[in-house]
């Protein structure tokens, strides 16, 4: 989706009269000719400003603009004025005929130059009734790329452009137009280095050059890298998922007497047969929930089948109960003691390795620290750095120890790898001492409600004892309501946590399947299309450079590299290049970039405009320019506006032949308005 | 019945020293560079004996230096609070004044003949070292953080008022 500008207007406010200039584009061809410093690198600069794009610059907020817009202005006769504010409008339009006008101001509070009024139609080249829409945006703030007023997410969208999530430090992020910008912009003071070191680096961007020239390009291999982004960022969400899972059913669990076994901490510890299991603690071991319901349930219906006897009938058989009762009980008072005693050392050790954790991290800080410090030293280090005493150079052992003393310190490197061992095991020690005091205490749990049925029933029987011995055994009942109790506790859970093997394998089924899609996308490869453009691309860059008489190589030996979209010569960078060959490579590289997308074969995303600022550097022949102008000319032809801006043009005549629209200025383009 | 072999009750055993872990605050790079951090923390960067014994001890641990805070705040009866001395201490003052880090200036009409009350102070060196590692922004950061809570410099005053009078 094409680019265009339409017209460029700047207002320069002073102390004295008002300054500025408007200035009109066409499609194809267009030169501003004027001399040296009179203005030509403030217009070429103002779009840039306009469209928010100078941090493509650098890092930094200073406005990108001479000081005829920010501090002083000269008139042709010489006579100067302060500034007082400066505004700048474009009026830009999209390929399909939308026309949007940018208003930015380049004075004021770094607040005030971050927003962009964006009035929707041409305000530049037509009058506009008042209910033309005005939206405010921002630029150059966090999240202007994304944000709904964000001027570039808007800009993004005005070009039909979707910029793709690339690699950013340790996450992702969107390719920013800034790093786009150097395909179609070059500036006077950065502009004439080569296009790789002209990438805004200052997003932190991995291969940032890379992903634009693939953007730009419109290549495959990119949406590939795209997919391959977006897996990449789901794999860490379903492994984050994972745990937030896990934790939530671990403290759903906690304090019921039931554990659990086989979540594993790492969604990728998950095997296709690995199964949740819920455990209860009955009868002093650890058995199968659905085992302590299945017998739960059988001992109900044994009770409930016969009929409830009378105490006399059964007076026998109830003390010998009650006996075994008490003998339980007393037994299980022991063991909850034990256990409780068992907790609390537990407890105390976890306590005790997590002292000693704290302290070897201490250490090795403070290791870390020494290591620095050494460093820093290196030019003029401590004698006893290096092991030797200051006063008397013999060799002294690296510690504060008896000199005299047997025994030797470690190296620091040694004592390093030591003190990290050490931490690495002791991290597995509290690793283990959590679950297995966790377990206890689940553990616990259990005895306690044992111990309480043990004591309940001591109870109930030396009352049924007592009771009238032709009545119903008052014990019989209770056994009955303990079970049917304690069935419907273990149905609740067993609901409750309904079917934990297949929630986690659901979300390990979801981890595995982005992984098989990323190895799928095996090593990045170019597409048979994204060969094709890059061919066609080699070739129109080496047709230029022949023709602009590029001579530091053989031009037939320059090729442009398919993994680094870079010249080279043979397999190797294009080392030591002449000043005025580093500009013919820029010429050839961006007016080649132009040629490939204009092609009719291919889709690419290239906006099909190209800004220069005085694209004669280094006095590179008058012939040679000429000639690259002449490519501008016929690049433009095809449907693309290239805007250059140059003060050293031969023959203005024939150039208008070519179809350029030269605009020529005798003196300053910014001049008094009347 | 033999169980074991002869063979290896005869061979020769050896033994011999392996190369023991010490911890970090006994190597004298580090020590020294702590201790140049200590001697700035004291009125005019110069420090007895005495006052530099009770601030090594302050900055060893969290619970150390949470007690020297409170002291100096009046909170705690001295008595409350073990000062540790550390002899290893007096052997990275010995190699810093070796290394020209700390110097004991002579003729000092302060210096009476009680040794802990001669001070010492920062020599060139020190002045070097020190400047290098107040710069440095990544190191002894807990350490730079506790000395900044205390506020004003350490006066010897201030460290003989926490003893008990003799």
């Amino acid at each position: 989706m094409p680019l265009r500008i339409n017209c460029l207007k700047i207002d320069v406010q002073t102390s004295g009269p008002v300054f500025g200039t408007r200035l009109e584009f066409k499609n194809g061809l267009n030169i501003i000719c004027a001399d040296n410093t009179k203005g030509k690198s403030t217009c070429v600069n103002s779009i840039l400003y306009a469209l928010g794009l100078e941090g493509m610059l650098g890092a930094s907020h200073r406005v990108p603009l001479p000081a005829a817009l920010t501090h002083e202005i000269l008139s042709d006769d010489g006579s100067k004025f302060e500034v007082t504010d400066s505004t700048i409008q474009l009026e830009i339009a999209n390929g399909n005929g939308e026309v949007v006008t940018i208003r930015r101001n380049a004075g004021g509070s770094q607040m005030q130059r971050q927003l962009v009024h964006v009035t929707f139609g041409a305000a530049l080249s037509q009058e506009l009734s008042e209910d033309v829409e005005t939206r405010v945006m921002h630029v150059r703030i966090p999240n202007s790329a994304r944000a709904q007023l964000g001027f570039h997410s808007f800009l993004a969208e005005f070009l039909g452009w979707s910029l793709p999530e690339v690699k950013k430090g340790g996450g992702t992020s969107l390719l920013y137009l800034e790093c786009l910008a150097p395909f179609f912009f070059v500036d006077q003071l950065n502009g004439w280095d080569a296009i790789k070191s002209r990438m805004p680096t200052h997003f932190g961007i991995v291969d940032v050059a890379l992903r634009s020239f693939e953007f730009i390009l419109g290549m495959d291999i990119l949406d590939d890298e795209t997919v391959r982004r977006r897996l990449e960022s789901m794999l860490i969400a379903i492994e984050s998922d994972w745990r937030s899972e896990r934790d939530e059913f671990k403290r759903q669990l906690s304090g019921t007497g039931i554990v659990d076994r086989g979540i594993p901490g790492s969604v990728t510890d998950w095997k296709i047969d690995s199964e949740v299991n819920l455990w209860t603690y009955e009868n002093e071991e650890w058995q199968p929930i659905s085992d302590t319901l299945e017998a739960a349930k059988k001992q109900l219906s044994e009770l409930t089948e016969s009929t409830i006897p009378q105490v006399a009938e059964i007076s026998n058989e109830l003390v010998t109960r009650l006996r075994v009762a008490e003998d339980d009980l007393a037994a299980a008072e022991v063991r909850f003691e034990r256990d409780q005693r068992t907790v609390r050392e537990m407890e105390y050790e976890l306590i005790a390795v997590q002292k000693r954790l704290d302290a070897l991290d201490d250490n090795l800080r403070q290791y870390e620290d020494e290591h620095k410090i050494r460093r820093r030293l290196e030019s003029n280090p401590l004698d006893v750095s290096h092991g030797e005493c200051p006063t008397c150079h013999r060799p002294i052992k690296d510690a504060l120890i008896d000199q005299n003393s047997p025994a030797n310190p470690m190296s620091l490197p040694a004592n390093i790898a030591f003190l990290r061992d050490q931490r690495q095991m002791f991290q597995k020690m509290r690793a283990e001492s959590s679950v297995l005091l966790e377990v206890k205490k689940e553990e616990r749990i259990g005895l306690r409600t044992r111990l309480i049925e043990h004591s309940t029933e001591v109870q109930s029987l030396k009352r049924t004892l007592r009771q009238d011995s032709e009545a119903p055994a008052a014990a019989i009942v209770r056994e009955q309501v303990i079970l049917e109790n304690r069935i419907t506790q273990l149905q609740t859970s067993l609901d409750t946590f309904d079917d934990p093997t297949a929630k986690f394998s659901a979300i390990s089924r979801e981890y595995v399947e982005a992984q098989e899609e990323l190895k799928k996308l095996g090593a990045r490869t170019l597409s048979k299309v994204d060969e094709s453009k890059l061919k066609f691309f080699d070739e129109v860059h080496r047709d230029q450079l022949k023709n602009y008489e590029f001579g530091s190589y053989n031009t037939d030996e320059v090729t442009i590299d398919w993994s680094s979209y870079q010249p080279v010569h043979g397999d190797l960078p294009l080392g030591l290049v002449s000043a005025s060959d580093t500009v013919r490579l820029v010429w050839s590289y961006l007016l080649g970039l132009s040629f490939v997308s204009q092609d009719a074969q291919f889709e690419t995303n290239h906006p099909g405009l190209l800004v220069i600022d005085e694209p004669r550097q280094q006095n590179v022949k008058i012939e040679n320019y000429d000639e690259f102008l002449k490519h501008a000319a016929k690049a433009a032809e095809q449907g693309h506006q290239i805007i250059v801006a140059s003060s050293q043009l031969t023959d203005i005549e024939s150039l208008r032949k070519q179809g350029a629209h030269v605009k020529e200025f005798q003196g300053r383009i910014l001049r008094p308005l009347v | 019945m033999n169980l074991i072999d002869d063979a290896i009750l005869d061979a020769e055993v050896t033994f011999r020293v392996r190369p023991l872990p010490v911890s970090c605050m006994l190597r004298p790079t580090y020590r020294i560079a702590l201790l140049v951090l200590l001697l700035d923390k004291c009125t005019r960067q110069q420090a007895t004996m005495l006052q530099i014994q009770v601030l090594n001890w302050a900055i060893r641990n969290p619970a150390n230096r949470q007690h020297f805070l409170q002291l100096m705040a009046g909170n705690l009866r001295p008595d409350d609070v073990l000062v540790r001395f550390d002899p290893t201490l007096s052997r990275a003052i010995d190699f810093a004044i070796g290394e020209g880090v700390i110097e004991i200036p002579t003729g000092n009409d302060d210096a009476d003949d009680v040794p802990h009350r001669v001070p010492m102070r920062l020599g060139e060196k020190g002045k070097a070292l020190l400047s290098s590692i107040t710069q440095m922004g990544d190191v002894f950061v807990i350490e730079k953080n506790f000395l900044a809570s205390i506020g004003r410099k350490v006066s010897r005053k201030a460290v003989e008022a926490l003893f008990p009078k003799e």
